[in-house]
């Protein structure tokens, strides 16, 4: 999950910069880190007790 | 007590900055001295077909590999002039920050986490070896949905 998503202010400052549409892009980030999350606990480390 | 905890805050925001301009700039004087180089413009050729299905260009070649070798803040130096010169549209910044937001310093980002709690170097390798499948996987699969997605509301427009 923190794969994902980390260093966030700075990295979406970045990518502000370049000209990307951070929103779009910090909305999706958040939403694919729980999702990632979620997924690859489930898989890897297992369901929680 | 909340002095103490600002000045903290304001010495470690500092002491980031200054590692940050360690790198950055060099890195962006590298770039300048690099970029006119003909193997980058013949890395992109190589790479357009691939970077076409992500909705990228050959000059995308370049910020693509520093923020998925380095990060989006080290690779800033990097990702950053592709705007200043306008070479690409906005977006080809959009299908670069897609990608980069999934799958950024690969090498350093995948090793810290891939350290925490393994038993040893093997299950260290196999670690990173998943993590960065995975991270490689998914940015490639969204930015190549994204594209398909773009395509097809263009053909019903």
């Amino acid at each position: 999950m923190v794969g994902m998503a980390h260093t966030l202010v700075i990295e979406t400052a970045v990518l502000k910069s370049a000209g990307a549409r951070v929103l779009s892009l910090l909305g999706y980030r958040l939403l694919m880190a729980v999702l990632v999350g979620l997924v690859a606990s489930r898989l890897l480390i297992g369901a929680a007790p | 007590m909340i002095g103490e905890a600002l000045l903290d805050a304001t010495v470690s925001g500092a002491i980031l900055s200054l590692k940050i301009a360690v790198i950055l700039v060099p890195a962006l004087v590298l770039y300048d001295l690099l970029a006119p180089l003909p193997v980058f413009g013949r890395c992109g050729r190589a790479l357009a077909p691939f970077l076409a299905r992500l909705g990228m260009s050959p000059p995308c070649t370049v910020p693509l590999a520093a923020g998925l070798f380095l990060g989006i803040t080290y690779g800033a130096g990097m990702i950053l002039p592709i705007a200043e010169e306008k070479r690409v549209g906005p977006g080809e910044v959009q299908s670069l920050g897609l990608f980069l937001c999934t799958c950024h310093a690969i090498i350093e980002d995948t090793f810290l986490f891939a350290v925490v709690g393994a038993g040893g170097p093997r299950e260290v390798a196999a670690r990173m070896l998943i993590l960065i499948g995975v991270r490689l996987g998914l940015a490639v699969a969204v930015t190549r949905g994204r594209q398909v997605w773009l395509g097809s509301r263009s053909l019903q427009a």
